[in-house]
């Protein structure tokens, strides 16, 4: 009995002595602890500001007032048609342009801007504002300037089977003149900044994209009337106009857009579309899921017949935003007529009809003659919920971070970490982000009249925010979940950001017209539908049809990527390679994988575009690719790209395939985790990380593993190598290149991994996962994103990826150089492999000639930079283009910084070989390190005995081929 | 000549008489039997003959007379690992899932019409459901944020994620499973509609006969007059479990971790698409073909002695 108790009382004590270390344990973390950031995106517009005061002079920043001394890569530019000024400003894409200007009364003033898009690289342009050195946006967010673009035609062609071909999208470059707008779209209005009296500068610094500027306006913007006061303005004018007239124009006949990505689009969606066939695509509708981003706009001309008060109707469909509207502003002629037509919201509808002003429809006074109508996406009544969610999402991901580096993401479930004690912060935190849900949830409920779709996921984070309030100690139990709520948040946000609309037409019209009848009864859409399914046996839709029929030699052209990729290169060969060459070219929508069975039975392309870094060499060890050596100038045609491109289609002194992409490998991190953890200084420049090594990765680990921070090393995920083939990792051989190693024996016989470097060089890479315990598996993306993870890693394309699907860290993170290791003379060493794509030409072709004529025109620098710039206009940011052609690269729109990284990453990169029997390397490469990792054998006789059956396979391959 | 004659002509003329009186049937059986012809024994064939030549896919074949099995048997030790593992896998997937199935099928049977159906569909729905045996690599991620590893980490059983699809000692046990999951299927359908259609006046007179117990009524009656479905599911199952190599790929990867997971089927896939050695495949898949036929005959016999 006694020792029961003394047993009990010892536990007693041990538990109390274990609870107490917890608690002196507690604030580790200082400068984790402040205050939740800051809580305002504009702090040139102080909370107060509309008290004033708004002086009424306005100023003109010109070519006469630009401070030369201040200004970099600005040049001046004299009598540009249309500039105001006698000089235009021509600002580069990097560098920047500083005005100095006397204010003569201090307040708030807004800003107008008259620019010209001038030829780039197409991308949006982007400047970041200073006033007095001082940018007004947190994150000195970038001001965007958009480009002007227009169908290159509104007569659509048709192919040969019938189908309307999308016309071109070409930049219509113009005089823009704008107001300031934030460029998060959440204030509809000009913004207004504040301006000392005296001297003031104001700079905008290039980041992406040159402009040419004509003046800057410090000014008041005209107040906008509302409805009422417009109808009296326009009260004396006549007012009607006879009852029948009506002015029709199409959605997909734009006048001007923003975004190549606007284009006209084929609905097939109501038989009574306009213009609709049930067997051929008809283009008949502009927008879409594309006209999406906020600030966007497309415009559309119409011919007034009479001068008077016209109703404005559109035809549109809304199916993107259940439960919720989305919104457009209309501007007229350049200028919002009214402020109602601020906000004109369209509900959840297949096809419907919406006359501005619904019940009571908006009249507006148009004159005789030719009217401009912009229809600019903006966010309308959300945008107020939306920055107050996000402001919400940055707090939470910031406690995320912070409970993470306490209980790491992988918290033990019995331990009470006493995070309310350790972070004092938390529960008033928590309390403050839940009073501000059930805000904006209450606020959403009266915009949308709706609770359900749009507020659940407020709701599900709300209530798991209360459980944390009232049982703090369960936290760390529930953190998964935790951040499962808050990317649910952040996906809210996206989704509410984006305000699709597509619309059929827009009719101009009096109160009295005939308007004709938009929705297909039930026997229009069945009898549509039938016909259509009929169709279908006989219209072949994998064909891509030409304009044209007349040529006297025809290549067949297969390519493996998707429709979109398909589409663009048909276009670019009808526009260019046919006419240029008079080669006709058959192009088909084919699988890799038929390509085999395909060439046995002699019914093969002559040109495969787009194979898999492994297969011109297969092919060419069967002698079924066509040696690209044999041409004259394959040295000047294959000299646009580096030769570690070309490396993998060498083979016995051949070459055969042309790259066409070229994939390396760079480092990601985000800037706010790693300056918050003092790992990089607040003021670091790029050159900081140039001297970062492997030693360096090796002594950052302890510092981020205290904090529960990983960084990420990718091991290629077996499950995902469905095709069978793993490439060697590409650590592994970053490593063993930056060593002074090789895969392969230069007569590609053997392989080096038995060699003493190789051996080596596993063991360095395989003690990441055994001694310091790097992470195997995991989705680098998402926890980039979380920030549990916040180096890594990875291939540049997930530049793309983050981009467009983590706007809630944009500007968070960047890229740099991979870690090199030291050479013995001091330099850094930071080769990499890469991996990409390529055309080949088939060894059976009968036109030999013609076939290398086309991969000459698609591998030249034009080709790729068009091909990039359209996938880019039609896909959006997620679909940059790795070219592997070098001059093409610059030329799409990377932002300066970025291009600058790849370009020094590039040139260290070292490609990976293709010889007979090398498809085993990566895959006993990565047999070798699990065995290591799973089993903890000596990691040097490992590697060796695997090297030895990768031996074995290159020997019976070299026998197969009697290459030896 | 004049004494061969007389033979042809009969028998072509029985040839004929055959045709005469039975051309309802062959002209009925033509479009399957020339499908079947074209479309499996063509196949077969050709796969027979290519066993003995060299072909790349791409270039003409070329005639390597023993050479592909010499390499398959004395050679390959991939191949070893394969075998061994089909063996382990069909071992213990077969029986277990042919008992299985009919133990659930029998267990079904028991219940009312409406009952039945609802159970027999969900019996059956996983392996109606084409790809979805791909949730178990969700299950089993190696990711900190798989289900398995998730759970057990709550838990507190692991403290670290394991990578269950890239170890090969749980490699094997995890497509096992995931197979037996897939099990409950043509054959357990077979054997449902199998005790359906057992003639229940047998059971009657049985009882009469002196059955004392439903192990008796089964082996004596239920089990005898359901011959054919047992034979039905005994050739499925043993086809589809020596057969393994979807779920490997799908859930181990391919080629998996130290081959943990591959089977005769992988390497046949392995050598014709990633080594282009389409000759030594078919010699693979001709042993492949004699190891079934040979467990087909050897099951046929077992089920011959059943109800004796």
């Amino acid at each position: 009995m006694k020792k029961i108790l003394i047993h009990t009382l010892f536990l007693l004590l041990l538990l109390i002595a274990v609870d107490q270390r917890a608690l002196r344990e507690a604030p580790i973390f200082a400068s984790a602890l402040e205050e939740p950031m800051s809580t305002h995106w504009l702090f040139g517009v102080h909370s107060q500001y509309h008290q004033g005061p708004f002086p009424q002079a306005s100023y003109r920043l010109d070519d006469r007032s630009l401070d030369e001394d201040l200004s970099l890569n600005t040049d001046t530019i004299e009598g540009f048609d249309g500039a105001f000024s006698e000089r235009s400003i021509f600002s580069d894409e990097t560098g920047q342009a500083t005005w100095r200007f006397t204010v003569q009364e201090a307040g708030y003033y807004n800003l107008r801007i008259r620019y010209f898009p001038i030829e780039g690289k197409s991308g949006s342009i982007e400047r970041s504002l200073r006033i007095n050195s001082v940018s007004p946006f947190e994150r000195n967010q970038p001001l965007i300037f958009k480009r002007i673009w227009r169908n290159e035609t509104n007569d659509f062609v048709r192919d040969l089977n019938g189908n309307d071909i999308v016309p071109r999208q070409v930049e219509a470059p113009r005089w823009v003149e704008t107001d300031v707008y934030d460029p998060n779209g959440f204030d509809a209005n000009s913004l207004f900044f504040y301006f000392e009296a005296g001297e003031n500068t104001l700079t905008l610094e290039s980041v992406r994209e040159p402009m040419l500027i004509d003046f800057i306006d410090v000014y008041q913007a005209r107040r906008i009337p509302t409805y009422q006061e417009y109808l009296t303005q326009h009260a004396q004018l006549p007012h009607t106009v006879q009852s029948d007239t009506f002015v029709t124009v199409q959605g997909q006949h734009m006048h001007e857009k923003t975004a190549p990505t606007l284009y006209p689009i084929v609905d097939r969606t109501s038989p009574k579309t306009t213009p609709q066939h049930h067997a051929h695509l008809r283009l008949n509708a502009g927008g879409g899921i594309n006209y999406r981003i906020v600030g966007d706009w497309i415009s559309y001309q119409f011919e007034v017949p009479e001068s008077g008060f016209y109703q404005l109707s559109m035809v549109f469909k809304q199916t993107y935003l259940r439960g919720a509207y989305v919104t457009r502003s209309i501007k007229i002629n350049g200028e919002i007529p009214f402020q109602e037509l601020q906000r004109i919201e369209f509900n959840f509808s297949n096809w419907d009809r919406k006359t501005l002003g619904d019940a009571e429809p908006y009249l507006i006074y148009l004159e005789k003659g030719t009217h401009d109508l912009a229809f600019e996406v903006s966010l309308g009544a959300f945008a107020e919920p939306i920055q107050d969610i996000e402001r919400v999402i940055e707090n939470l991901n910031s406690i995320y971070r912070q409970i993470v580096m306490i209980t790491s993401t992988n918290p033990d479930r019995f331990r009470d970490y006493l995070l309310p004690q350790r972070l004092p912060h938390l529960i008033p935190t928590f309390e403050t982000q839940l009073s501000e849900l059930n805000r904006v949830m209450d606020h959403l409920f009266e915009v949308t009249g709706d609770v359900g779709d749009q507020t659940a996921t407020l709701r599900q984070m709300a209530i798991q925010l209360e459980g944390f309030i009232d049982r703090p100690q369960t936290i760390h139990q529930r953190l998964s979940e935790y951040q499962n709520n808050v990317s649910a948040l952040g996906a809210w946000v996206l989704n509410i950001k984006e305000q699709p609309l597509l619309i059929d037409h827009i009719t101009l019209h009096s109160a009295e017209a005939p308007l004709p009848r938009i929705r297909a009864n039930v026997f229009e859409r069945v009898w549509f539908e039938i016909r259509s399914f009929i169709a279908s046996f006989y219209v072949d839709y994998n064909a891509l049809s030409t304009t044209s029929n007349e040529r006297e030699e025809t290549i067949t052209v297969w390519v493996g990527s998707g429709r979109d990729q398909a589409n663009i290169i048909r276009r670019l060969i009808d526009e260019s390679f046919t006419p240029q060459t008079g080669i006709g070219v058959n192009l088909q929508l084919v699988q890799e994988n038929v390509l085999l069975p395909a060439t046995f039975t002699n019914r093969g392309p002559d040109v495969m575009m787009g194979v898999g870094n492994s297969t011109p060499v297969n092919f060419a060890m069967r002698n079924a690719s066509l040696d690209l050596t044999q041409f004259s100038d394959y040295e000047a045609v294959l000299s646009a790209f580096k030769d570690s491109a070309v490396l993998p289609y060498r083979f016995e002194g051949g070459i055969y395939g042309m790259p066409e992409q070229q994939i390396f490998p760079v480092m990601f991190y985000r800037e706010d985790i790693l300056k918050e953890i003092g790992i990089l200084p607040e003021d670091y420049t790029d050159a900081f990380w140039d001297d970062f090594t492997w030693d360096d990765v090796i002594d950052l680990i302890p510092e981020l593993q205290r904090l529960n921070l990983e960084f990420f090393l990718p091991i290629d995920i077996v499950e995902q190598q469905l095709g069978g083939i793993i490439p060697p990792n590409l650590i592994y051989v970053s490593l063993l290149y930056q060593s002074g190693g090789e895969l392969y024996a230069s007569d590609g016989s053997r392989t080096l991994l038995q060699e003493r470097q190789a051996l080596e060089t596993f063991r360095l890479w395989s003690d990441f996962y055994t001694n310091y315990r790097f992470t195997i598996q995991a989705n680098f993306v998402n926890r980039f994103r979380t920030g549990e993870m916040p180096i890594g890693i990875a291939y540049y394309t997930t530049y793309n990826v983050l981009s467009v699907f983590a706007p809630e860290i944009r500007g968070d993170w960047r890229f740099t150089l991979v870690p090199g290791t030291r050479q013995a003379d001091g330099s850094i060493n930071r080769a990499v492999p890469a991996t990409g794509t390529a055309s080949m030409i088939l060894n059976q072709t009968q036109n030999k000639e013609a076939s290398w004529e086309f991969l000459k025109w698609w591998g030249s620098t034009d080709m790729q930079v068009q091909f990039g710039r359209e996938m880019e206009g039609i896909m959006g940011a997620a679909a940059r283009y790795p070219t592997a052609n070098v001059a093409a690269l610059e030329r799409l729109p990377w932002p300066s910084r970025d291009i600058a990284i790849l370009n020094r990453q590039w040139e260290e990169v070292k490609g990976i070989p293709e010889v007979p029997g090398s498809y085993i390397t990566g895959r006993h490469l990565d047999n070798a390190l699990r065995r290591v990792v799973n089993t903890g054998a000596n990691s040097r006789e490992t590697l060796y005995e695997f090297a030895e059956l990768i031996n074995n396979e290159m020997t019976n391959k070299r026998r197969e081929f009697g290459l030896d | 000549m004049q004494k061969n004659q007389p033979i042809r002509t009969t028998s072509l003329e029985a040839w004929k008489a055959q045709w005469k009186k039975n051309k309802e049937l062959y002209i009925l059986m033509s479009p399957y039997f020339s499908l079947f012809f074209l479309f499996t024994i063509v196949p077969v064939v050709v796969s027979m003959v290519l066993a003995f030549t060299y072909f790349n896919i791409l270039e003409f074949p070329t005639w390597a007379g023993w050479d592909n099995y010499r390499k398959l048997f004395f050679e390959d030790d991939v191949f070893i690992v394969a075998v061994r593992n089909t063996i382990t896998f069909a071992l213990i997937t077969g029986p277990i899932g042919y008992f299985a199935s009919f133990l659930f099928a029998w267990l079904v049977n028991e219940f009312k019409p409406k009952v039945r159906a609802v159970m027999t569909l969900i019996f059956y729905a996983p392996s109606i459901s084409g790809g979805a045996f791909i949730i178990w690599t969700l299950i089993f991620s190696g990711d900190l944020y798989g289900y398995l590893n998730a759970v057990l980490i709550n838990l507190g059983i692991l403290t670290e994620p394991i990578q269950w699809l890239q170890n090969p000692t749980y490699i094997p046990v995890i497509i096992i499973i995931v197979q037996l999951w897939l099990s409950l299927g043509v054959s357990f359908l077979a054997f449902v509609a199998g005790l359906q259609s057992v003639d229940r006046t047998l059971y009657e007179a049985g009882a009469v006969d002196g059955i004392r117990n439903r192990w008796q009524e089964l082996w004596f009656i239920t089990l005898p007059s359901m011959k054919p479905q047992l034979m039905f599911s005994a050739v499925i199952q043993i086809t589809s479990s020596l057969a393994i190599a979807e779920i490997s790929m799908q859930i181990a990867g391919f080629p998996s971790v130290e081959n943990a997971g591959h089977t005769i089927v992988t390497h046949l896939i392995y050598h014709g698409s990633i080594a282009f050695e389409l000759g030594y495949a078919s010699a693979i898949a001709v042993v492949l073909f004699m190891v079934m036929l040979g467990s087909n005959l050897l099951v046929q016999k077992f089920l011959r002695r059943v109800g004796t």
